[in-house]
């Protein structure tokens, strides 16, 4: 049996317990959100008050922000799951405001009221997702009986306040309709909702990078705006406010923030606008979020990511235009749904990215702070930008380092006595428009005439995998060998694009067919072939058939063969002697007897991989 | 095709369990997957436009799905807690090694499981996965790569080399 049939064997057991029908959306109208009966609180475990430790005093910061009494969550296990019936204490926060402001007064008292209001979930299972009654005027808030209506009203009496009456859905498109342009180039909004009095919320993105050599990458990040004179029941689990180091920050367009780095994998961005409140969480802290960070995150990302909003054009607030944000976003809907699917951009207009998976302008940051790191002697900086376990190679012989401890003592030697050379190398630019950065299809990056390989080792973080000089070189182990792209020979130049999408569509005959002798004919000599039963060199093509089973006669052909087909496009190598094509899938040059062959062959989920493996022509 | 009331009700009966299995990959817990399955259907129940086919409206309903899940994955706003009684039976499988895939792919960190999912259920190429997640393909590759080595060494023969 085949992985994907037992997957499928196995989940197609699990099913829905919902009961969905279109008369209880009907009779909801345009309620917010339904009742889950299984996530709403049924008890809420009341701890002490505020912790008596305090954080350095300032006049506005985290603790002004802290609602009265803490609350608990069920503890989770190492894997993220909920363990039932432990509980942990978490210090809450408001997003309404300082704790003083009847928005978070109110907040506090609902729910202190909900803390003890139907602890055991009893009215709510008789009542189910039938509707109430409420959900004109409560749509927007958890109110299930008269009782808690009653109570809602007479907070909202007693602090003078507003309830929310619509809400709609902003596509990322939108923004910029719904509340102004306040996101710069380098954040993204993803859909996300606003209220009637432009209170809203979105969870984002923001590519950061400008302070650090390692070109930090993507941060992820949710933005909240709460429009004061309006009852808000939003709070936010900010974990143990001991955990976070705050400071007040004054942003590039003037606006006065207080930040909060947090120890773990949480931090905070407030500011007060007057006449509203806005709380960025951020998902990393002094320890990375495994999913929703490039890396932990010091003050200055933390700075970068707040100079990332322009808050200026947040105040005054203006009420948006609901219905026009309903109409724009079904356009968006339409618009979407509409176009067929497409390269990125950046995949299409960057052949560097294209190979590398690194931006053009990303590779040359990383080149021109290394290079000043070289120049400046700053040898533990450099070393701990080396991919590990690395081998160097000096007069006194090849030595393996597994740390940058290890690697230190031979810096001088390897970097330290062409400090100069390498650093004016990496950062000499022929024109000022044209940078010398160049891959040669192994999904590295080259610089300075090929003297620094550099690559991606995870998303977003740039590593080094070699240096080199005439005395000595420091590379990584298991990189593969790394070929030095001189460029003088002009193979592309004689291959038409009508010929290599040709060829690829051939290609794609071939394997759809099971022509494995003519794809062994078409292969490049000799190959490393790679595939999940183990890995081999092969010098002819009669070798290769000997494996041909477990690659392009075996799994993973026939949507290898849909991709070339849907793809079939060359994209032509920086360095101009290589073609590409599905993504990379193939890669290909003419050899010497003028025909064309296959450099790189692999499968869509790398099942198996055959590769190029002798010395470039 | 127009979300009326018959295209609404064929619509749950045919890829309610596709988005309850895509949100508990997602967000790993049963119940929050109920809830996302209410949010989804209602975004249908509220959606304006017109679907071109069967397999437009599936698309439609996994990117949705997606979306959904992601913000309540990540959104702390609200406490959110199961009692112990809320929780559901555990499930009987028919084989013991069925169990032990779904223990093992909801051990997964999520950033692993939706990609699995939508690989090996769902049969998206990495492409339309990537597009869909917005990932880069070999961000996809990536992770399928390491949730399938991850299967491999925690379910032993039971998971093959493929």
């Amino acid at each position: 049996m085949t992985n994907k049939r037992f997957y499928q064997e196995t989940f197609s057991q699990v099913r829905s317990s919902q009961k969905i029908g279109w008369e209880v959306y009907q009779k909801m109208g345009h309620a917010k959100r339904t009742r889950g009966l299984g996530v709403l609180a049924a008890a809420v475990i009341l701890a002490a008050a505020l912790s008596g430790l305090a954080l350095a005093a300032n006049v506005f910061g985290l603790r002004d922000l802290l609602l009265p009494e803490k609350g608990s969550v069920n503890r989770v296990d190492e894997t993220g799951a909920a363990v039932p019936g432990e509980y942990e204490y978490r210090d809450f926060v408001s997003l309404s405001g300082w704790a003083d402001t009847p928005e978070s007064k109110a907040l506090a008292e609902w729910q202190a009221f909900l803390e003890h209001y139907d602890q055991d979930g009893a009215i709510l299972r008789e009542i189910g997702n039938e509707p109430t009654g409420f959900e004109e005027r409560y749509g927007n808030y958890l109110v299930y009986t008269q009782e808690m209506a009653g109570k809602l009203e007479e907070i909202i009496a007693k602090y003078d306040l507003k309830l929310h009456r619509r809400m709609e859905t902003v596509l990322p498109e939108i923004w910029t309709l719904a509340a102004g342009d306040f996101l710069k180039p380098n954040a993204k909004a993803y859909s996300g909702y606003i209220y009637e009095n432009g209170t809203f919320r979105f969870d984002g993105s923001a590519e950061l990078g400008n302070g650090e050599l390692k070109g930090y990458g993507t941060i992820e990040y949710q933005f909240s705006r709460s429009v004061k004179g309006t009852f808000d029941d939003v709070m936010l689990n900010i974990g143990d406010l001991r955990d976070f180091e705050e400071w007040v920050y004054q942003t590039e367009d003037g606006v006065r923030l207080t930040l909060g780095l947090g120890a773990r994998n949480r931090s905070l961005i407030l500011a007060d606008l007057g006449d509203s409140f806005v709380l960025v969480n951020v998902l990393t802290g002094r320890q990375e979020d495994d999913t929703f960070s490039s890396g932990a995150i010091g003050r200055e990302e933390l700075e970068e990511l707040a100079d990332s909003f322009i808050w200026s054009t947040l105040a005054p607030v203006r009420e948006p235009e609901l219905d026009a944000i309903l109409d724009a976003n079904n356009r968006q809907m339409e618009v979407l749904h509409n176009q067929p699917p497409s390269v990125t951009p950046e995949e299409s207009e960057d052949p560097l990215y294209t190979r590398t998976g690194i931006r053009s302008d990303v590779a040359r940051d990383f080149v021109l702070l290394l290079a000043e790191r070289i120049e400046e002697g700053r040898k533990e900086e450099v070393a701990d930008l080396l991919v590990y376990p690395a081998q160097v190679e000096v007069a006194a012989g090849t030595f393996p380092v597994n740390s940058p401890e290890e690697f230190l003592p031979y810096y001088d030697e390897v970097i330290g006595q062409n400090r100069l050379g390498l650093s004016t190398a990496m950062t000499w630019e022929p024109t000022p428009v044209e940078f010398q950065i160049f891959s040669d299809g192994s999904g590295l990056a080259a610089a300075a005439d090929g003297a620094l390989w550099f690559g991606q080792v995870e998303e977003g973080v740039i590593r080094i995998f070699t240096i080199q000089t005439d005395q000595a070189a420091v590379r990584a182990l298991g990189a593969g060998e790394i070929t030095q792209d001189t460029g003088e020979e002009d193979l592309y130049t004689a291959l038409s694009a009508d010929e290599g999408r040709g060829f690829v569509l051939r290609l794609a005959d071939l394997l759809d067919s099971g022509e494995a002798a003519e794809i062994a004919d078409l292969l490049a000599y000799p190959a490393r072939v790679t595939s999940p039963g183990g890995e081999w060199t092969v010098n002819t093509p009669e070798e290769f058939l000997e494996h041909s089973g477990e690659t392009v006669g075996g799994n993973g052909r026939g949507t290898l063969a849909a991709d070339l087909r849907a793809d079939p496009e060359p994209v032509l190598d920086g360095s101009g002697d290589l073609a590409s094509a599905a993504n990379g899938a193939v890669w290909f040059r003419r050899g010497a007897d003028g025909t064309l062959q296959v450099l790189t062959l692999q499968s869509d989920v790398w099942q198996w991989c055959i590769q190029y493996w002798g010395e470039p022509s | 095709m127009t979300v009326d009331k018959d295209a609404f009700t064929t619509a749950v009966e045919q890829h309610q369990n596709t988005v309850y299995r895509t949100a508990l990959h997602a967000l790993g817990s049963p119940q929050d997957a109920d809830d996302a399955v209410q949010e989804v259907f209602l975004r249908l129940y509220s959606y304006r436009g017109t679907f071109e086919g069967e397999e437009h409206l599936r698309r439609w309903l996994l990117r949705v799905t997606v979306n959904c899940c992601r913000d309540l994955l990540k959104s702390p706003w609200r406490n959110r807690r199961v009692p112990l009684e809320a929780l559901p039976e555990p499930l009987v499988f028919d084989r013991p090694e069925q169990a032990a895939l779904y223990r093992e792919v909801l051990a997964l960190p999520e950033k692993y499981r939706t990609v699995l999912y939508l690989f090996y259920y769902e049969e998206l190429t990495v492409k339309e996965i990537g597009e869909l997640l917005e990932l880069k393909d070999s961000t996809v590759t990536t992770r399928l790569s390491r949730a399938r080595d991850r299967l491999r060494e925690r379910l032993g023969e039971a998971w093959r080399d493929d």
